[in-house]
């Protein structure tokens, strides 16, 4: 399978040798610690109306949850970047294969590693951090984020377009994400902002439903019905802006051939 | 198998072609001459329809060349002039069969197939490096045995002899030579012979 060797690839970029795996873990073990001790100094307020009453598990729990998320919206421009380094991309654009569907695969090598990397965190927070977290809310929680990675990637898709027209932006791009993060309630309740902000963002964030969703199967676990039938139609939804994205990733590669310049990144 | 009609196309303030005409048959094989800068490659991506044409047509084997016709991707077989164009940390043989996978053919079949170009420019090493520690030349051995692996109908090599050392230069004119396929070539030498169509560019 194609797929294949997009893992082969992603692994050797990523987790090369024992060393590299370990400074990996090492770096998600440095996060969780820092969110460990920030919350032993800053103590939770009453914003903190969720059952994960403390900052530590919330803000953890939330950027590992978006991690996947993030990476989902990310994996287009990042991938199209790779192939725009090593030369590939304009012998995968006259392959008989349609683009789209090549840069598809070559995205979900990349979200296998960031779900690998996700999974190793869970598993330090509970077995280092003493979370109780069980098998079945893990599980119930990447099945959640399969129902929203249509909608994810398709955005990311959007925001490839954008990047391959504009040959720029990826700076920008990366502060939106952080901003996307911030806002969606990862790091604090939505609560905490004015009421009609907060309320813009439930209509508005996809993250905002799958952070909600997630957390509540890692502090009950149990999938809802009601979180169930968003999840779905979340993905129904998603999968309908995901043939909308691929109508735009064509448009911008249309657009990128009649530019007449390689595709280069800048900032 | 190639036909080029009245192509036209500038970059901002360059006019490279103006009704720029040029017709391939099967198994012919047309060098591209010209200096640097004169529009070889440019010719070159807008056949394979990586820039898109401003005024003229292209066919290849009758299909009109729009930029996204992939029954004619099918039938290209493109070995650029840029020296990186594989996926830096996979190996030669790994990189081969991943292209395959696109192509969806038997790579083995085509190694045993090709074996004249299997000879050229440390290609056996090139299958066990890593494609990022290759040399120079094993990367253009890879490129054009990639460029054909899948039985293209028009090859068209951009600089085929770059970095390539005379026995192998031989071998790969060897195989040109007897090639079924319609060739099209640039190089910034003149190549010996008469066994192909000189085209000025420029």
């Amino acid at each position: 399978m194609l797929l294949y060797y997009f893992i082969i690839r992603e692994k050797r970029n990523n987790f090369t040798g024992w060393t590299m795996f370990l400074t990996r873990l090492f770096i998600s073990l440095v996060d969780i610690c820092f969110y460990y001790f920030a919350a032993k100094v800053f103590t939770p307020s009453n914003l903190y109306d969720v059952k994960f009453d403390s900052l530590f598990l919330f803000a953890t729990t939330g950027q590992l949850m978006m991690a996947v998320g993030l990476d989902a919206l990310v994996s287009a421009q990042r991938n199209i970047r790779l192939m725009a380094g090593d030369g590939t991309f304009n012998l995968f654009l006259i392959s008989p294969k349609p683009f789209w569907k090549i840069l598809l695969l070559s995205q979900a090598s990349t979200l296998m590693a960031t779900f690998l990397m996700v999974i190793v965190d869970l598993l330090i927070l509970k077995y280092l951090f003493k979370i109780p977290f069980t098998f079945l809310s893990f599980s119930l929680t990447f099945f959640v984020q399969l129902l929203f990675l249509p909608m994810l990637l398709a955005f990311g898709n959007i925001a490839a377009s954008a990047l391959i027209v504009m040959k720029r932006g990826t700076t920008a791009f990366g502060s939106i994400i952080s901003i996307i993060g911030m806002v969606s309630g990862v790091y604090f309740p939505v609560t905490a902002y004015p009421e009609t902000f907060s309320s813009v963002i439930k209509i508005l964030s996809p993250y905002y439903h799958l952070l909600q969703i997630t957390r509540d199967i890692l502090d009950h676990g149990r999938l809802s019905s009601e979180a169930l039938a968003l999840s779905l139609s979340f993905c129904a939804a998603g999968v309908g802006l995901y043939f909308i994205s691929i109508s735009c990733l064509n448009w911008s590669i249309k657009k990128h051939k009649k530019d007449k310049k390689p595709l280069i990144f800048t900032q | 198998m190639l036909e080029v009609n009245k192509l036209s196309f500038s970059y901002s303030d360059k006019q490279v072609f103006k009704d720029f005409s040029l017709k391939l048959e099967s198994g012919e094989k047309v060098f591209l001459d010209g200096a640097n800068g004169a529009g070889k490659t440019t010719l070159i991506k807008l056949i394979c329809g990586l820039i898109l044409l401003e005024k003229g047509e292209i066919k290849v084997d009758g299909l009109i060349q729009d930029g996204k016709n992939l029954e004619l991707n099918r039938l290209l077989g493109l070995s650029p002039a840029e020296e990186n164009s594989f996926v830096y940390k996979l190996t030669g043989l790994e990189n081969l069969q991943l292209f395959a996978r696109l192509y969806e053919i038997d790579l083995d079949k085509k190694l045993r197939e090709y074996q004249i170009l299997t000879e050229v420019g440390n290609f056996s090493q090139a299958l066990e490096t890593p494609y990022y520690l290759c040399s120079s030349g094993m990367k253009k051995s890879l490129s054009l045995f990639r460029s054909v692996m899948h039985g293209p109908k028009l090859i068209l090599w951009d600089e085929p002899f770059a970095n390539i050392d005379k026995e192998s230069r031989e071998k790969i004119t060897a195989w040109m030579k007897d090639s079924e396929a319609a060739i099209v070539f640039s190089n910034h030498e003149v190549i010996e012979g008469s066994w192909y169509q000189r085209v000025e560019i420029g």
